[in-house]
């Protein structure tokens, strides 16, 4: 189990290094005159060369890169090209906004996902039904159409929540669930569908299992032979769609920060794609991979907890 | 959630599964499915609004009459004009070509790698899977909004480009897919038999891969096609689709900016997405049910409990219970019914008595499929919840167990009447340990502590001939082997004390040297406990070897029903007398048989009929 | 979900509601006067003197801890400020500042004449807007503690503009030298940046700077600026009453938040928008090059329908590229291009371009679908077909700047002619991509910077109607911007300033 997360970890890292390297290139090679971009139109021509200089765009490539990336080994992903700013701190910042939401996102669509699941595979019939037509309908909803009507309704009109930003949760707990309760809903709201079809399905594979009759044939409240024994085994089919669910959360945060004006990851990418922030880019994509690594990482110990075969192995 | 504790959909189903349907008839079967009719119906309608756009409005979509902006309904304008007066019916007509094109080049862009990478991997495995599999990752790992984001930060904005970048990042979930699908059918032998035979990878490939490779990746095109129209009406609310494009989610971006001006705006972008992404999910539902690819789950209904009018005993021959005194259980006219998928009911046990004493072994004997298993699950409430039971009396020691609560039902299960699967391997949970499956329900009907119930389930580990308790008690199903496990599952079910023992063929998944010690602990256990038993067999060896009496079953019904010592001596209905014969013809020797007069020898354990696992 | 799905339901009906009784939902404001919240649409790029962007969103992130050496009056004129007093000698290259004595900067240090010399002359060194506005200074000569001369090379009659704007701010010359300051500002202003408080490159908080010499024009206790970029969040932000301001944009924000029942306060505010017809020599499109063709396309655009329904009425129909509080401009010249199709396909047939003729321009309808939408109608108009080539947004300066483009939708925002001038109307301009060169203008040009007073206006006028009867451009309109604020905030707006300044907010009925 050790060496093959050390495996997995190992393969990580080399993840991240490519997708690094790829958009480096990227980046680097077809972008066209930042420094222009930052001075504004009124810089004369002289000045934008001073500035290209300054940002060092007049070296080579490789060295660029070579630069970026021992900086990047150090934990130094340099300064933004727009705002001056460390763009660890940038991040630093933005990542706690966009895991807040991406993790209260991930919660809520598990926690709901598993009471659908679970309900609609153990009654059936029409509530059944129902919610598979629900999922069906919630999946084909666009999660910023979502996000705006929620925003609309729940904070615009009735001012139950607000709009917009983002507060610590270190400064209010209860003030920073309040600015992620919205967003949360409408991002979790397609992968609630997804989930919760994929637990549904599981379930009732397991419900169809022979163990299952013969822990009912024992006479274990229907709560045990439910909720422990088939969940359980339930479980690492409904984890691991789960997980890719994770990376479309990131995704779609990138919409729902736009909608409820959270300066998180995803509106640091929109704007640093948009102005050419080729250093702040280069960091979120980093980041971001970094993320889907590790939380990849942890599913794969939760699987093997879940598995005995694997754990055991 | 009531539902599950009275029966669960995890009994054995008696009728005939569906038999694996041959895809030629798949569309016909799609057709006959409403809901994919509807699906169907809706897209091809979108697919030819968007490519007749030009004959159904004289409009253009991108023209904006800037004197005519928030123009109402009417006129010129059938659904108004949005606000820098372009015309909503026609942005909607043309958003229309835009999405359906955009989910296209995704579709078609994963297909292009995902397929003939997926088959090669799979077909070929080695270094290019490793590789494509390593890629595949790679792709899996990116967030796919930040990497379009960069791409068109790039390269300009454009909604083709958008979508290429993105089949591509969608292409890994096509070439798992495709992947697993040919390695599975690679690993069948009839490839491998193909390929001893001589045939060229080519043939291979068209008469054996492609088969099992089209369907599931029909299915998956058609949710692919959904999940690009939402993320393409994401990116053009980002402000990244190409501009002079009609698009929905163009549509919407701009009717939220007018949604204290004008709110229905939003309405028409609205629908045509939900709709259209919701109509690609259907009939991805109805094409897997079509194709057969996953079996539909059984429509689940509350089902009827048994307190039916009492029925008439079906067939002067079934002799209705006696009333005995020291009875356990006692059915008298139990039926058992199934819902056909045209709405009628299929009676598969028509009136089944019987009774079973204290301290007596009845063993119920019948080919597969005469009721024998779904009468001895009617007696443990585990019938699947469609099933429809009936009996003018069903009592287990004087309780009736005809609308018997759930809660009341669990407090016997398990605790008063013990059961023994089939199959050991497939009746463990593989998630929990041997001790631990063995420990809840003694600590749950018993009320045991935790150290208590460890002592008691070592105990009885000892007692059903288990060499190392201690390590079996700590041990995953996956790690003893199939003997091992029916001695624990014969364990668990007595592991209560109950009162009545249920074993539906326990030694019929076994290797025939472990067969009789199994039975032999049966009897052990039933001699030393005093149990009544019920033991479900198509084995007349079995039954010789343990049996007080005996019940014939045939079609579902008893036929004949007898001690056991007369049964084999004068056996009375000429079914019974045609099982018997099979039974001595076919059969290899084996002991213990003395008791019923016949040379041991003779009898022996192998089926009847060749009665697989459900 | 299933709460959820109530929930959403319960929304859309409310939704509808909402909406049809129009603006229902009253402004939530705090009614905390002495707080003040404001949303930017870009974050702050640098808070280094001479790094700062010349005018524009950005503004209030800096006017919060820098006070400007002069500043602008409700005419848009300079006006007292750290300078009390200042005077051109008689050549125009020598300024003569004097100081107040009473200032000193949040880091304890005081405001002198030295300050005001490192300051400059850090700022001229910067790449900035701020910095390349002050290119004309050689030197700065300290008199004494309270004056300083500030030397030229040549008359900059833009000066003084400058010195009011992002060019004027003054920090702490203690830290002039840090690269800290980009990120920390140390200024003599009304407010200090709470570090603590303030999220880099989303909100930044100010709290009062207690010693202020100048307290009574800043009302607000504290001010929050949250950078925000999408116009819905924004919209919202309004109604909830989160926040309480922010730059209007585009004219759907503002009908958006009429209809909203927000505050909108409108001004001038020195943008000339219209169609920038840069290839008059023809070099991508030979067209251009025919005077007739260019007043052709003047001739096609219908200003003041554009203005009301493009621009939703924020605007002042113009031909000319100077705006009505400009000394160049001249009324009598806005009846030069009335709008006239059939004189204008006349001209073009005249031109031999009667069925018209084809250009890409790039493509903004991102960021203006409207404007776009109304000159592709024009030109449809005249049979020019216009094919929109995709361009990403840091692409578009370099890209006109480049000759990329024969003509666009543009912007030019200017605070006096003469900067104007320096933009657009030199071969050094760089809103002159093409590098036109007319002898008649470069004289007139030369004329209007070596004069003063009703010589130098007389000059500006003749060159303002050259570049009308040539149709060097096609303006549309002097742009007029919005401020949107909740019913509880009151804000005056200086013209030809992109957006009010900090002193013009004040709580409502004060």
């Amino acid at each position: 189990m050790l060496l093959f997360l050390l495996r997995r970890l190992g393969a990580g890292v080399a993840l991240v290094w490519v997708i690094a390297t790829l958009t480096f290139f990227l980046t680097s090679l077809t972008g066209s005159d930042p420094a222009r971009r930052i001075l504004g139109p009124t810089a004369g021509l002289d000045q934008v060369a001073a500035k290209s200089a300054e940002l060092g765009l007049d070296r080579p490539v490789l060295e660029r890169y070579w630069d970026w990336l021992t900086g990047a080994l150090r934990g130094d992903l340099g300064t933004s090209w727009f705002t001056n700013e460390q763009i660890g701190g940038l991040i630093g910042d933005a990542l706690p906004v966009s895991l807040s939401l991406v993790v209260a996102a991930t919660v809520l669509t598990a926690a709901v996902s598993i009471v659908l699941g679970v309900v609609a595979a153990v009654r059936g019939g029409w509530l059944d039904g129902l919610l598979q037509g629900i999922s069906t309908v919630a999946f084909a909803v666009p999660n910023f159409l979502v996000g705006l009507v929620l925003s609309l309704v729940f904070a615009v009109e009735l001012g139950l929540f607000p709009a917009l930003g983002y507060t610590a949760f270190t400064d209010d707990p209860g003030a920073w669930l309040a600015s992620i309760t919205l967003p949360a809903i409408a991002l979790a709201i397609g992968a609630i569908a997804t989930v919760a079809t994929q637990t549904r399905g599981s379930m009732i594979d397991v419900l169809q299992q022979d163990y299952v009759r013969t822990l009912r044939s024992r006479g274990l409240p229907t709560r045990s032979v439910l909720l422990k024994h088939a969940l359980r085994n339930a479980a690492p089919a409904s984890l691991t769609v789960l997980s890719l669910q994770f990376i479309a959360l990131i995704s779609g945060a990138v919409v729902i920060e736009k909608v409820f004006g959270l300066n998180g990851l995803g509106e640091r990418a929109t704007s640093a794609a948009g102005q050419g922030d080729v250093p702040l880019v280069l960091g979120i994509v980093v980041v971001a991979v970094v993320v889907v690594v590790l939380v990849n990482l942890l599913v794969d110990v939760v699987l093997g907890w879940l598995n005995p075969k694997v754990r055991i192995a | 959630m009531s539902i599950l504790s009275d029966a669960g959909p995890a009994g054995p189903a008696p009728v005939d599964a569906v038999a694996a349907p041959a895809r030629a008839g798949a569309v016909r079967r799609l057709l006959r499915n409403p809901v994919a009719v509807v699906a169907l119906v809706w897209l091809v309608a979108v697919a030819v609004l968007a490519l007749l756009a030009p004959l159904l409005t004289s409009q253009s979509p991108t023209a904006s009459k800037i004197t005519e902006a928030l123009a109402p309904m009417g006129g010129d304008h059938p659904l108004g004009t949005d606000g820098v007066g372009r015309d909503v019916w026609a942005q909607l007509l043309y958003g229309a070509r835009t999405s359906l094109i955009g989910s296209l080049i995704v579709v078609a862009v994963s297909l292009l790698l995902g397929l003939p990478a997926g088959v090669l991997a799979g077909y070929r495995r080695g270094r290019f899977d490793a590789v494509a599999s390593w890629v595949a990752n790679l792709l899996m790992a990116l967030p796919a909004i930040i990497v379009l984001l960069v791409v068109l930060a790039q390269f300009g904005r454009s909604t083709a480009l958008a979508m290429a970048v993105f089949g591509v990042i969608i292409a890994p979930g096509v070439f798992r897919l495709v992947r697993s699908s040919v390695i599975a059918v690679r690993e069948e032998l009839y490839v491998d038999a193909a390929r001893v035979a001589g045939l060229s990878d080519a043939r291979i490939m068209r008469r054996h891969v492609l088969p099992v490779v089209v369907p599931p990746t029909v299915i998956q095109v058609s949710q692919l096609l959904g999940i690009a129209i939402v993320i393409q009406a994401g990116l053009e609310f980002l402000g990244l689709g190409s501009a002079n494009q009609a698009s929905w989610g163009g549509m919407l971006s701009d009717a939220f900016q007018n949604i204290y001006a004008q709110p229905r705006l939003l309405l028409w972008p609205a629908l045509a997405i939900v709709l259209t992404v919701t109509a690609f999910s259907l009939l991805g539902n109805a094409l897997r049910d079509a194709l057969g690819v996953s079996g539909r789950v059984p429509r689940v209904r509350r089902r009827q409990r048994t307190d039916a009018p009492p029925v008439v005993a079906a067939g002067g021959e079934v002799p209705a219970a006696p009333d005995v005194p020291d009875a356990l259980l006692v059915l008298d006219g139990l039926r058992v019914a199934y819902p056909t998928p045209e709405g009628t009911e299929r009676e598969v046990v028509h009136g089944v008595s019987l009774t079973v004493r204290r301290g007596e072994v009845l063993g119920l004997v019948g080919e597969s499929g005469s009721g024998k298993s779904q009468t001895a699950f009617a007696v443990l409430g585990l019938l699947p919840p469609q099933a429809r039971t009936s009996a003018a009396r069903m009592t287990f020691d004087g309780t009736d167990l005809r609308g018997l609560s759930p809660a009341a039902m669990n407090r016997l299960r398990g605790r008063r009447i013990g059961y023994i699967p089939q199959e050991p391997m497939s009746n463990l949970d593989p998630s929990f340990t041997i001790g631990s499956q063995l420990t809840e329900p003694m600590r749950h009907h018993l009320g045991l502590s935790k150290d208590e119930a460890r002592t008691r389930a070592l105990q009885l580990l000892d007692r059903v001939g288990i060499p190392d308790p201690a390590r079996v008690f700590a041990s995953y199903p996956h790690q003893v082997s199939g003997g091992m496990a029916q001695r624990v599952l014969i364990a668990g079910a007595v592991s209560c004390d109950p009162d009545l023992l249920i074993a539906d063929e326990p030694t019929t998944a076994l290797d025939v040297t472990v067969q009789a010690e199994v039975l032999d602990l049966v009897r052990e256990l039933q001699a030393e406990r005093q149990m009544g038993v019920v033991l479900v067999t198509h084995d007349f060896g079995v039954v010789a070897d343990v049996c007080d009496t005996v019940a014939v079953m045939r079609d579902g019904r008893i036929v004949e029903s007898a001690p056991a010592e007369r049964l084999f001596a004068d056996p009375q209905h000429e079914y019974t007398r045609m099982l018997l014969g099979s039974t001595l013809e076919d059969t290899p020797a084996r002991g213990a048989l003395a008791g019923a007069g016949l040379h041991p020898e003779e009898i022996a354990p192998a089926p009847l009929t060749s009665g697989g696992p459900r | 979900m299933r709460r959820s799905l109530v929930a959403a339901t319960a929304a859309s009906v409310l939704l509808l509601t909402a909406a049809c009784g129009g603006s229902s939902g009253e402004s939530s404001g705090s009614g905390d006067s002495t707080e003040l919240t404001l949303a930017a649409v870009t974050p702050p790029s640098s808070f280094a003197v001479g790094e700062m962007a010349q005018s524009g969103p950005e503004d209030h992130y800096y006017q919060a801890v820098y006070d400007t050496l002069l500043e602008l009056d409700e005419d848009g004129q300079p006006v007292a400020n750290l300078v009390t007093e200042w005077s051109y000698d008689e050549t125009n290259t020598r300024l003569s500042l004097t100081l107040r004595d009473d200032v000193t900067f949040s880091d304890g240090t005081a405001f002198d004449a030295e300050a005001v010399k490192a300051n400059l002359e850090a700022a001229k060194g910067r790449s900035g807007e701020a910095g390349s506005a002050l290119g004309a200074i050689s030197s700065v000569e300290v008199v004494d503690a309270t004056h300083a001369d500030v030397v030229l090379s040549r008359p900059d009659p833009a000066l003084l503009q400058s010195l009011s704007r992002s060019s004027g701010y003054v920090a702490s010359p203690a830290a002039l030298a840090s690269p800290d300051l980009a990120t920390a500002p140390v200024g003599s202003g009304p407010y200090v940046l709470d570090a603590d408080a303030s999220t880099a490159g989303s909100t930044y908080v100010y709290t009062r700077n207690e010693d202020y010499w100048n307290a009574e024009d800043f009302p607000y206790d504290s001010l929050e600026i949250r950078y925000l970029d999408d116009t819905t969040a924004i919209l919202n932000g309004l109604r909830s009453g989160e926040i309480n301001g922010v730059a209007g944009g585009t004219s759907d924000v503002t009908t958006g938040a009429e209809n909203a029942g927000l505050t909108v306060t409108t001004y001038t505010n020195g943008g000339i928008e219209g169609v920038y017809l840069w290839d008059r020599a023809g070099a991508l499109v030979p067209a251009l090059a025919d005077v007739r063709v260019r007043q052709a396309i003047n001739f096609a655009m219908d200003r003041e329908t554009i203005v009301e329904t493009v621009k939703g009425g924020l605007g002042e129909p113009t031909v000319q590229v100077f705006g009505p509080n400009s000394p160049a401009y001249d009324e009598s010249l806005e009846d030069t291009y009335e709008f006239d199709v059939d004189r204008a396909k006349e001209l073009m047939a005249e031109a031999g371009y009667a069925d018209g003729f084809s250009m890409t321009l790039p493509d903004f309808s991102p960021v203006y679908p409207d404007e776009q939408a109304a000159m592709t109608e024009a030109f449809a108009s005249l049979g020019i077909e216009v094919t929109y080539s995709p361009i990403t947004g840091d692409q578009v300066v370099g890209s006109i700047i480049g000759g990329q483009w024969p003509a666009n939708f543009f912007n030019l925002t200017a605070g006096s002619p003469f900067e104007m001038i320096g933009l657009t109307l030199t071969q050094q301009s760089p809103f002159n991509p093409f590098k036109n060169a007319d002898p008649e203008v470069d004289r007139l040009v030369q004329q209007a910077q070596t004069t003063s007073g009703d010589e130098q206006t007389a000059a500006l006028q003749e060159l303002n109607r050259y570049l009308v009867d040539q149709a060097w451009f096609a303006p549309w309109d002097a742009a007029e911007g919005t401020f949107i604020t909740t019913t509880d905030v009151a804000v005056t707006a200086v013209p030809g300033v992109s957006v009010p300044p900090l002193t013009g907010f004040e709580p409502a009925g004060s």
